[in-house]
């Protein structure tokens, strides 16, 4: 018997549709096929299938199984194909009806124990659903209790939803919350009137908080750039409404929004270390996930020591922060993400630090400084708008 | 933080929320500079040599500045801040 049922892939921040087509023949030799350019996470969703499915006490039928991800030409990766493949198998094995949710969509990495996992990319799963019913992990389904028009069933075991199919046993629906209601608490732990001192820099952190400008800072070490800083989270405003969904969306296809968690509250604000590659800046992999400047997206991009990273990283930046999002290409395809964040950097004067401090003697060579300085390009200094001194000389 | 409710209301509907985020378009829409400012402006960008993408970015730095003060239109005074923390060298 054939069976379909309906999920979905997200690429990048976009949702396609995906049909995963259940044949379970009575003819032919026992197999368990997947096919639909399935890479290695969802071939090996056969093994988690069928482990899952005997473990929640049903039957694996003992004949020949095809699965196909339709449309078969887009490349399919993650985990989120073992439930509508489990439900897939039990319907065409007539263990559960499936013609009551023909328009449902099914989504979820199983477990051996038939228990699911919570998984990414489940907001926009709930995003692209309009006005049918999902069914997902129970430990993301609160991303999607913010969607309009949906029905979300937070799915804790394959057994559940069987119950549920079958009618033994319905399952409720998630509660709906809206996003003004979780939004807009103020959220301050930092304030800037903890910063001692430093009152032309504080200054500036304001303009730049307050119109989300760029903001290097220069200055030795000690005179506070870092703490400066880092009393930005505290004085950001909180996200609005629209803000939130769009920053949640980034970290719901990254896999970071915790279990339980529903939507992201507070502006971010990412601190990615020197050591920082161009695709965990940028965003890469043959599947590209959000790099850096996207989980940045409508908050701040800190980069500590700027003079530090590699200069094709610093480059790198150039295009995003000119058309706040970034286009990533690789051979299997293109994803576009948004990356509108506001850069706020730290450097020294120098490398030894002391250039122009009013009483500690600088140890550079004029062609260490020259260098040191070379680092950032003219065309990323004129993307920044606010230039401020911690103390010593800034030229 | 009120300053950023200003920016939101004026730029209500275009997807913008701050003024960083504004493009050249809204810049002459919203940022009118009276004939000082526009005059004070000009003179650093001649003096610095700055480019045409530094003049609207200071533009959007000195609307921020005067929002921050509760002004609706920018004045030279503004303007001047925002000069003050632009790179020159």
């Amino acid at each position: 018997m054939l069976v379909k049922v309906r999920s979905v892939a997200n690429v990048g921040l976009e949702s396609v549709p995906i049909e995963v087509e259940v044949d379970v023949a009575e003819q032919g030799f026992p197999g368990f096929t997947i096919v639909g350019l399935a890479s290695k996470a969802v071939e090996e969703a056969r093994e988690r299938v069928k482990t899952a499915i005997k473990n929640s006490g049903f039957d694996f039928p003992p004949k020949k199984i095809t699965v196909n991800l339709a449309p078969a030409d887009l490349p399919k990766v993650g985990v989120a194909y073992d439930l509508p493949i489990a439900i897939g198998i039990l319907a065409a094995s007539q263990q559960c009806p499936i013609l009551n949710e023909l328009d449902s969509i099914f989504y979820g990495e199983l477990s051996l124990d038939g228990s699911l996992r919570a998984t990414k990319g489940v907001l926009l799963v709930g995003l692209f659903a309009r006005r049918s019913s999902i069914f997902v992990p129970v430990e993301s389904a609160n991303e999607a209790a913010v969607v309009d028009g949906i029905a979300v069933f937070p799915v804790r075991n394959l057994k559940q939803v069987v119950d549920h199919l079958t009618g033994a046993k319905k399952m409720e629906v998630l509660k709906h919350i809206e996003v003004e209601e979780l939004v807009g608490e103020e959220l301050v732990d930092f304030d800037l009137a903890e910063v001692a001192g430093q009152e032309m820099a504080k200054r500036a952190l304001t303009i730049a908080a307050a119109g989300g400008h760029n903001l290097l800072m220069w200055g030795p070490p000690g005179t506070g750039k870092t703490m400066l800083a880092r009393t930005l989270p505290g004085i950001l405003p909180p996200l609005l409404p629209a803000e939130a969904l769009e920053v949640t969306r980034v970290y719901s296809v990254s896999g970071m929004i915790s279990a339980g968690e529903t939507i992201i509250r507070r502006r971010p604000f990412r601190a990615p270390h020197h050591g920082v590659s161009a695709a965990g800046m940028i965003g890469g992999g043959s599947n590209p996930l959000p790099g850096e400047v996207s989980l940045a997206h409508l908050g701040v991009l800190f980069l500590d020591e700027m003079a530090e990273f590699p200069r094709t990283v610093l480059e790198a930046l150039r295009q995003p922060m000119e058309d706040r999002e970034v286009e990533i290409v690789r051979a299997a395809g293109h994803v576009r993400y948004p990356a509108g964040f506001s850069l706020v950097g730290a450097v020294n004067p120098c490398p030894c630090g002391y250039l122009g401090h009013p009483r500690r003697e600088c140890k550079c060579t004029d062609k260490q400084i020259r260098k040191y300085r070379a680092k950032m390009s003219g065309p990323i200094l004129d993307r920044i708008d606010l230039h401020k001194s911690t103390g010593g000389r800034n030229k | 933080m009120g300053v950023r409710k200003i920016q939101e209301a004026r730029l209500a509907g275009s997807g913008m929320y701050t003024n960083s985020q504004m493009r050249n378009r809204e810049v002459r829409k919203y940022c009118k500079l009276d004939e000082q400012t526009e005059k004070l402006l000009k003179l650093a960008v001649e003096k610095w040599d700055l480019s045409a993408r530094a003049y609207f970015r200071l533009i959007k730095v000195a609307r921020t500045i005067a929002d921050l003060a509760g002004k609706e239109d920018i004045d030279p005074s503004n303007m001047a801040e925002a000069l003050q923390y632009r790179q020159t060298n």
